[in-house]
């Protein structure tokens, strides 16, 4: 049960996109005891050139010629009915480069360490690669990407997950504060497993959605909350994810803080709840770029 | 006292506030996403939910918003989906008091079946004082209603108290801090439901 309770949290993160740690920022206190009346404030973007250092006004995808390299620390906390949690901790680290009409992206999960509970089950041992990515996007203006990923599922494992997919995203820009991110995924898992004296080669489809919701709270400080949906294995041909041989659907939800050093540099932080039981993630990263 | 999750979730659902007490103006939308963490009288056992609306203003003093609350991960999961109209009581240039009304409809759904389906309805008055240019404070007290197939109706009462951070063009984040006291008709038990959130707004 942990064991997949494991590949999904490394397949969770790995199509995630990294998430973040909301720091809810405590209010100032009021200058006087007479509340001030609201500021009018503009909702004029500040003129700027280069690549913005805004969140909200980013494009979706790297200019041609530019690279970005994010490291994340990535720390789970699954929760065990009857003992203590079990704390997981990893990094995932990606790379994408923006090459004529296409960017392309590739990462990377390990799985760095795993408290024992104080449990009955016996654990399998810590599979050191959770993931890698690939990925390949061709934008069309600076809102909208058309793209396929494939995502491997601890690839140097004995069941190795192997998921294509084809992924749509657009950012809709509601003012020039804040955006809403729509995308979309679909494509299979495939794996195989061992049934018994035999091993067998399963597949499922999986449909995912997802939206972010951009908010720039200062030129240099937004945040950003997203809920993601899926359905998996919707015509019951995958018996063996959750012990069930029927399709259901699946969401997660997550907060996370950009905050940008400059330009080129971002620390993001954040959480994402990932089952109704308190299976939290929580993340902080470092995100480096070099445009032109 | 026994509570379906459903009911649990239902009323927490609608106990959170994440938004203004001001109503939006005329055509414009916001969109929100949030995620909250309930405990039932203090019991270790805690609830993760998330959440999504979308409001729309429909007019100077009301909007329209509808919102879908599920718990996450897969396989059995709470949902949550009801219409939220607000409607604008009072407003100053620093303070606004409005009326929400959710209704809405909670079931539990495991893979294909779906159970335990429940009426709720949480009327809320939104008490918002700006305490900067800003920041606003959103007190929320709240009655709560559930009448499920199972358990029966519950009542309660209860309240949240929220900051609306942000106002510049619709983008905002909200962190709320919440509790709703229930009772089940006929039964003299009560329970409490703690609740701390955070939601990111996004509107034009």
């Amino acid at each position: 049960m942990h064991s997949k309770v494991g590949r999904w949290v490394t397949l969770m993160v790995m199509t995630s996109g990294g998430v973040g740690w909301a720091q809810p920022a405590a209010p100032e206190p009021p200058a006087s005891v007479t509340p001030p009346a609201p500021a009018v404030v503009s909702v004029q973007a500040p003129a700027e050139s280069g690549y913005p250092l805004a969140y909200v006004r980013r494009p979706l995808l790297l200019p041609t010629g530019g690279i970005e390299g994010s490291a994340l620390l990535v720390a789970e906390r699954l929760p065990y009915p009857g003992s203590d949690p079990t704390w997981m901790a990893g990094a995932d680290a990606r790379l994408r480069y923006g090459a004529p009409q296409v960017e392309l992206e590739a990462g990377v999960v390990i799985n760095l360490y795993r408290t024992e509970p104080d449990s009955m089950f016996t654990l399998p041992d810590l599979e050191r690669l959770g993931a890698v990515m690939l990925a390949a996007r061709h934008g069309f203006g600076e809102d909208l990407s058309l793209g396929a990923e494939l995502l491997m599922r601890e690839p140097a494992g004995d069941y190795p997950l192997y998921g294509p997919r084809v992924t749509i995203a657009h950012r809709r820009h509601l003012s020039p504060w804040s955006a809403i991110e729509l995308s979309a995924k679909a494509g299979i898992d495939r794996q195989s497993l061992q049934t018994g004296p035999s091993e067998e080669t399963f597949q499922a489809a999986v449909l995912a959605a997802e939206v972010r919701v951009q908010a720039q709270l200062s030129d240099a400080f937004a945040v950003e909350g997203r809920a993601a949906y899926s359905v998996h294995d919707p015509f019951g041909e995958y018996p063996t994810m959750i012990g069930v041989d029927q399709g259901y659907a699946a969401q997660e939800y997550g907060v996370r803080a950009i905050a940008a050093v400059n330009r080129n540099v971002d620390v993001t932080a954040g959480f994402d709840v990932l089952s109704q039981q308190p299976y939290a993630r929580f993340t902080i990263g470092l995100v480096a770029r070099s445009v032109p | 006292m026994r509570f379906a999750l459903v009911i649990v979730c239902g009323l927490t659902a609608c106990s959170s506030s994440l938004q203004s007490a001001r109503v939006l103006s005329r055509g414009k939308t916001a969109v929100t996403v949030g995620a909250s963490r309930s405990s039932l009288d203090g019991r270790e056992q805690k609830v993760y939910l998330g959440s999504l609306q979308v409001r729309h203003g429909v007019s100077d003093s009301a909007e329209i918003g509808v919102h879908l609350d599920r718990t996450p991960g897969g396989g059995e999961t709470t949902s949550v989906l009801g219409i939220d109209p607000k409607f604008m009581l009072s407003s100053t240039a620093t303070s606004a008091i409005s009326l929400v009304l959710p209704v809405s409809l909670g079931w539990n759904e495991q893979y294909s079946d779906f159970k335990n389906p429940a009426f709720i309805a949480a009327p809320t008055l939104l008490l918002g004082v700006d305490v900067s240019s800003e920041v606003e404070l959103v007190l929320a007290p709240r009655i709560g209603l559930a009448r499920g197939t199972g358990d029966g109706s519950l009542y309660g009462f209860g309240g949240s108290l929220g900051l609306h951070i942000g106002k510049r063009g619709g983008a905002a984040i909200h962190p709320e801090l919440g509790f709703v006291s229930l009772r089940e008709s006929g039964s003299e038990g009560s329970a409490t439901v703690l609740t701390i959130g955070v939601g990111i707004s996004a509107g034009d």
